[in-house]
C-alpha cells in the first residue's frame, strides 16, 4: 500500500465524518472566526482556566483508578497514590495545584472581565455561564478537599453542614442530604465523590460549552476605549463592521497568545507541583498528631473568619441571605448596568466596588491564618476531662460528661483549659448559668452553638446539665452525694415532659 | 518553521523523559507517613489510645468519665471478640462511639486488632486474680427484688438515693469509705446498658474508689463486710438497677427532691 493511497482513505474517512457530523464547519467556524485585533494579552485568561480545567479532568481520570472513596480506606489510598504508583505523588500535586491555577485565573479573567465591562451587551447570557462557572469551579475546589478526608476536610463539612442546617424550614432536611445522615460518616464521602466526579464535572462541561457557544455567536469584546459608549441601537452592527474590516482569525493570530501563555502557565504548574509536592492528606487519620488545629484551603480561608468575625446575631441572616444575594447581584450584572462606558477609567464606582471586595477578601483571609477560632474537630475522642471534673460526680454526672465529649461539645469549649476555644471556656459556667440557663442554652443554641433541642433525648440533657453544674471552679466541694441534682427546680420539668422520653437501653 | 519544530519537539521529550525518570528524587515527592503502620508497637497503641479514646477513658485509660480501660483483670477478662466488636462499632444507644469503616476516621479492622493487642500488651495482667464473675452475662433469671434487698445490704451505705444521704456523724476522716453518687436515677439508668452496670460491679472504679466484686461493701449502718458476690448475686443487682429505667422521672423524689 503506497502512501498515497493511504492519504485518500484517510481524507476519504474524513470527509465521511465530516458529512456526517458538520466537524469541519464547526472547526472552520471555531478556529478561523474573525477576531478584534485589540484583543490582545488580556484575553488568555480565560484560556488558561480552561486548560487547567483539562488538564483536572485529565488527572482526575486517573486518580479516580487508584482512589477509594470509602472513609476507612481514601486515607490508605492517598498514602498508596503518593508512595506506590510510580510518580502517583506527582499526579496528585498537579492536580492539587491545578485546581488551586484554575481558581486564580478564573477569578482573573472574572476581575478582567468585570473590570474592562465586557459584561455589557450583548454578552450577558456570556457573563451569566461565566458567572455560574465561577460558582462550580469554587464547588469542584470544595468537593475536591473532602476527597483528602483530613481534618481539613472534616472541618469544612462541619461548617458547611452548619450552614445548611440553618436554612429556616428546610435546613435539617438538606443537612440530611448533604451528610447523608445525621453526621459526618462514610456516606457524605460516598455523596461528595459522587458530586466531585461525576456531577459537578459534567455540569462544568456542559456549562462550558455553552459559555464558549455564547462567545462565539457574540463574538470577542474589544479592549475598552476611554469615550467609546456601549449603545444597545448601534452596537451590534458598528462591532460587526470593524471586525471585518481590521479583526483577524482566531487561529493563529490571537490563540497564538494563548499558547504561548498556557504553555508557560503548564510550565509553572508543573514546576510548583515537582518543588511543593502533593497537599495532604492532613491530620485527622493520623494518629501522632493530636489537637492539630484543621483549617480550609486558602480559598476559602475568608469564610471561616467571617463566620467567626460576624456578630452572632446578625450570623445567620448574612450567612443565608449573604451569598445568594451577592451571586444573584453579580449575574444580574448585565441587567442592572447594560450600556455606557467600558473603560474603568470611566467608571469609579465599579473599579472602587472592585477594590473594596478584594481588600474585605484579603483581610478576611489573612485574619484566618491568624485566627485560633476554629473548632478542635478531634476534641471529643482525644483531650481528657481532667481527673478534677471526674472525681466526686455522680454517675449522672459522669454521663453528662460522657455526653459532653459525645456531643462533640468539646470541640467547642474547652473545660479546664483544654478542649475548643470557640465558644467560651465551661470551667466555671456554674457560677454564671443557672440549671434553667444551662438547659435553655443547650436546647436552644445560640450566637455560633449550634440548638441541641431536637438531637438530645431528655435523659442526655438531663444529664448533660447535671455535669455543667459541677463545675463551679469547685467553689462548692458537695457535689457528691447529690448535691447537684438538688439544684434542679420544678423549671427544669418541661424538658423531662416535652421531649420525648427514649429508652437508651440497648 | 519547521526546522525550528523538531529541535523544540526532540526537547521536550527529553524533558518528559528525564521528569518520568527522576521523578522520585524531586524535591515535592512526600515522605512515607510515619505513624500509621505498625500499631502493635506500645507507642503506635499509645497514639491510637490518645487521639481516639482518650477524651472519655482517661488520660493514660484512668480518671476517665467513662469506665478505665487501664485495668489489668479487666482485660484480661473481657472476651477478645467483644471487645472487638464494641471498639469497631460502638455500643448502640450509649456514649460509646464505633471507630470501624463506617465512622469518620475509619479505622480499619487489622488496625483495630492491632490496637487491641496493643492495650493488652501494655494494660493487661492476665496474672493478676481474675473474677470468678464472667464479664458476659449467662442466662440465669435474676430477679430485681433479690438485686433490691442486697443492694440495701452491701451498696446503699455508699450509694444514697439523691439529696437523701446521711452524713455519717462523727465518723474520723479516712475510715469512712468514698461515698458515690445515686445509682438509681432513671436518668442515669436510661443512659447506661446493662453491660456497663455489670461491667462496672464486677471490676469497680478503683480510681474513683468504687469496689469490685470482692468488696469490701457496707452494710445499712456502715458495718465493713468483705465477701464476694456471685454470679447470681451481680445479674440481680443489674436486674435491679436496670429496673429503674421504667421509673417516672416526674415524681419529685428524682426532680424536685431537695433535702
Ligand atoms: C460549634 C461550636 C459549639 C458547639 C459544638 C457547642 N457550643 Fe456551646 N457555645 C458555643 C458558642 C460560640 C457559645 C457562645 C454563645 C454566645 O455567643 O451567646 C456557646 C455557649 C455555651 C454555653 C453558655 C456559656 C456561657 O458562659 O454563657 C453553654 C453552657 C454551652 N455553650 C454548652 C454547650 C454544650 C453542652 C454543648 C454540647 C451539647 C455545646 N455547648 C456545643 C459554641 C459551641
Ligand atoms: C465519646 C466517649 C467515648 C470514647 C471516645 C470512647 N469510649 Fe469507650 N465507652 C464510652 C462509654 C460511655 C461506655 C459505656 C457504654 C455503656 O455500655 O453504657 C464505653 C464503653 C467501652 C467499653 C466497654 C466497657 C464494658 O462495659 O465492659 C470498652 C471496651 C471501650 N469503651 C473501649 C473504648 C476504646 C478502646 C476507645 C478508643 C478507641 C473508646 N472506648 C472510646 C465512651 C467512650
Ligand atoms: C465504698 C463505697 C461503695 C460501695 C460499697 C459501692 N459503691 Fe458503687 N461507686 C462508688 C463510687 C465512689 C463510685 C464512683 C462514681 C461516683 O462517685 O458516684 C461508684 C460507682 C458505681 C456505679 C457507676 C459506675 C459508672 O461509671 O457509671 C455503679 C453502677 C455502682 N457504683 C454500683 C454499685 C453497686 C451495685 C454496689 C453494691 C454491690 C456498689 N456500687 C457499692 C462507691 C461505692
Amino acid at each position: 500500500m503506497g502512501r498515497s493511497t493511504l492519504k485518500s482513505t484517510a481524507s476519504r474517512c474524513l470527509r465521511w465524518l465530516d458529512d456526517r457530523t458538520g466537524l469541519l464547519w464547526v472547526l472552520r467556524h471555531s478556529l478561523f472566526h474573525r477576531v478584534p485585533v485589540s484583543a490582545k494579552w488580556w484575553y488568555v485568561f480565560g484560556s488558561a482556566t480552561m486548560m487547567f480545567f483539562a488538564v483536572q479532568i485529565a488527572s482526575g481520570i486517573v486518580l479516580a483508578m487508584f482512589y477509594a472513596p470509602s472513609a476507612a480506606q481514601a486515607y490508605e489510598s492517598l498514602v498508596y497514590i503518593n508512595q506506590q504508583v510510580p510518580s502517583g505523588w506527582m499526579l496528585r500535586a498537579i492536580h492539587g495545584w491545578s485546581s488551586n491555577a484554575m481558581c486564580l485565573m478564573m477569578l482573573v479573567h472574572l476581575a478582567q472581565v468585570f473590570l474592562h465591562g465586557t459584561y455589557k451587551y450583548p454578552r450577558e447570557l456570556t457573563w451569566i455561564f461565566g458567572v455560574c462557572l465561577c460558582v462550580l469551579t469554587l464547588a469542584l475546589a470544595f468537593t475536591g478537599q473532602i476527597m483528602r478526608w483530613d481534618a481539613d476536610a472534616y472541618w469544612g463539612l462541619g461548617i458547611g453542614a452548619a450552614i445548611v442546617d440553618r436554612m429556616p424550614v428546610v435546613g435539617n432536611a438538606l443537612r440530611g442530604i448533604m451528610l447523608g445522615g445525621e453526621q459526618i460518616s462514610g456516606a457524605t464521602l460516598s455523596r461528595f465523590f459522587a458530586l466531585h466526579v461525576f456531577i459537578l464535572p459534567g455540569t462544568t462541561v456542559a456549562l462550558i460549552g455553552l459559555h464558549l457557544y455564547s462567545i462565539l455567536r457574540k463574538g470577542i469584546s474589544e479592549m475598552p476605549k476611554a469615550g467609546e459608549v456601549v449603545d444597545p441601537a448601534t452596537y451590534d452592527k458598528a462591532y460587526e463592521a470593524r471586525v471585518h474590516k481590521t479583526g483577524v482569525p482566531f487561529y493563529p493570530d490571537a490563540a497564538r497568545r494563548d499558547m504561548v501563555f498556557c504553555g508557560a502557565a503548564l510550565i509553572v504548574l508543573v514546576g510548583i507541583a515537582a518543588w511543593y509536592g502533593p497537599m495532604g492528606p492532613g491530620a485527622l487519620p493520623d494518629p501522632t498528631i493530636i489537637e492539630a488545629s484543621p483549617r480550609p484551603d486558602g480559598l476559602f480561608l475568608w469564610i471561616f473568619a467571617a463566620l467567626a468575625l460576624l456578630p452572632p446575631s446578625s450570623e445567620t441572616a448574612l450567612l443565608l441571605i449573604g451569598p445568594p444575594v451577592g451571586i444573584a447581584l453579580l449575574a444580574l450584572l448585565p441587567f442592572i448596568a447594560p450600556r455606557g462606558e467600558r473603560a474603568p477609567s470611566r467608571r469609579p464606582l465599579s473599579v472602587l466596588s472592585f477594590g473594596v471586595v478584594c481588600t474585605g477578601i484579603g483581610v478576611l483571609t489573612w485574619l484566618g491564618m491568624q485566627s485560633p477560632w476554629s473548632p478542635v474537630m478531634n476534641a471529643w475522642t482525644s483531650t481528657p476531662v481532667a481527673p478534677e471534673f471526674v472525681e466526686r460526680r455522680s454517675p449522672l454526672a459522669l454521663q453528662g460528661a460522657l455526653e459532653f465529649q459525645f456531643a462533640q461539645c468539646r470541640n467547642c469549649h474547652a473545660i479546664g483549659g483544654t478542649g475548643g476555644m470557640r465558644g467560651p471556656d465551661l470551667t466555671e459556667v456554674a457560677t454564671r448559668l443557672s440549671w434553667d440557663q444551662l438547659v435553655r442554652q443547650i436546647q436552644q443554641g445560640g450566637g455560633n452553638m449550634p440548638a441541641y433541642g431536637k438531637t438530645l433525648s431528655s435523659a442526655e440533657t438531663h444529664a448533660l446539665v447535671a455535669f455543667l453544674s459541677t463545675l463551679d471552679g469547685g467553689r462548692s466541694r458537695a457535689q457528691i452525694p447529690g448535691a447537684m441534682e438538688s439544684q434542679s427546680v420544678s423549671d427544669a420539668m418541661p424538658t423531662a415532659a416535652s421531649t420525648p422520653l427514649t429508652s437508651s437501653s440497648p | 518553521m519547521i526546522a525550528r519544530a523538531v529541535p523544540w519537539r526532540r526537547l521536550l521529550l527529553a524533558c518528559l523523559a528525564c521528569l518520568s525518570v527522576s521523578c522520585d528524587r524531586l524535591p515535592g515527592k512526600p515522605a512515607p507517613p510515619a505513624a500509621t503502620p505498625g500499631l502493635d508497637v506500645s507507642t503506635g497503641f499509645r497514639a491510637f489510645y490518645a487521639e481516639r479514646c482518650a477524651g472519655c477513658h482517661g488520660d493514660e485509660g484512668r480518671y476517665g468519665p467513662a469506665r478505665p480501660l487501664n485495668a489489668g483483670i479487666y482485660l484480661a477478662s473481657i472476651p477478645e471478640d467483644a471487645l472487638f466488636t464494641i471498639v469497631r462499632d460502638g455500643i448502640p444507644g450509649t456514649r460509646m462511639p464505633g471507630f470501624g469503616g463506617s465512622s469518620v476516621t475509619g479505622v480499619s479492622d487489622e488496625q483495630i486488632r492491632a490496637f487491641i493487642l496493643g492495650m493488652k500488651r501494655t494494660w493487661a495482667n492476665p496474672t493478676g486474680l481474675q473474677s470468678i464473675v464472667p464479664w458476659q452475662a449467662g442466662l440465669s433469671e435474676a430477679s430485681a427484688e433479690h438485686g433490691a434487698t442486697l443492694f440495701a445490704s452491701r451498696c446503699e451505705f455508699c450509694h444514697p438515693r439523691a439529696g437523701n444521704q446521711t452524713q455519717v456523724a462523727g465518723a474520723q476522716q479516712g475510715a469512712v469509705p468514698r461515698l458515690g453518687g445515686d445509682v438509681r436515677d432513671p436518668f442515669y439508668a436510661r443512659l447506661v446498658s446493662d453491660q456497663h452496670l455489670r461491667t462496672s460491679i464486677i471490676f469497680g472504679r478503683d480510681d474513683l474508689h468504687m469496689p469490685s466484686v470482692r468488696g469490701p461493701f457496707f452494710t445499712a449502718n456502715g458495718e465493713r463486710v468483705v465477701e464476694e458476690l456471685s454470679v447470681g448475686e451481680v445479674d440481680a443487682l443489674v436486674a435491679y438497677l436496670a429496673s429503674f429505667r421504667q421509673a417516672s422521672t416526674l415524681s419529685g423524689r428524682f426532680e424536685g427532691g431537695t433535702p
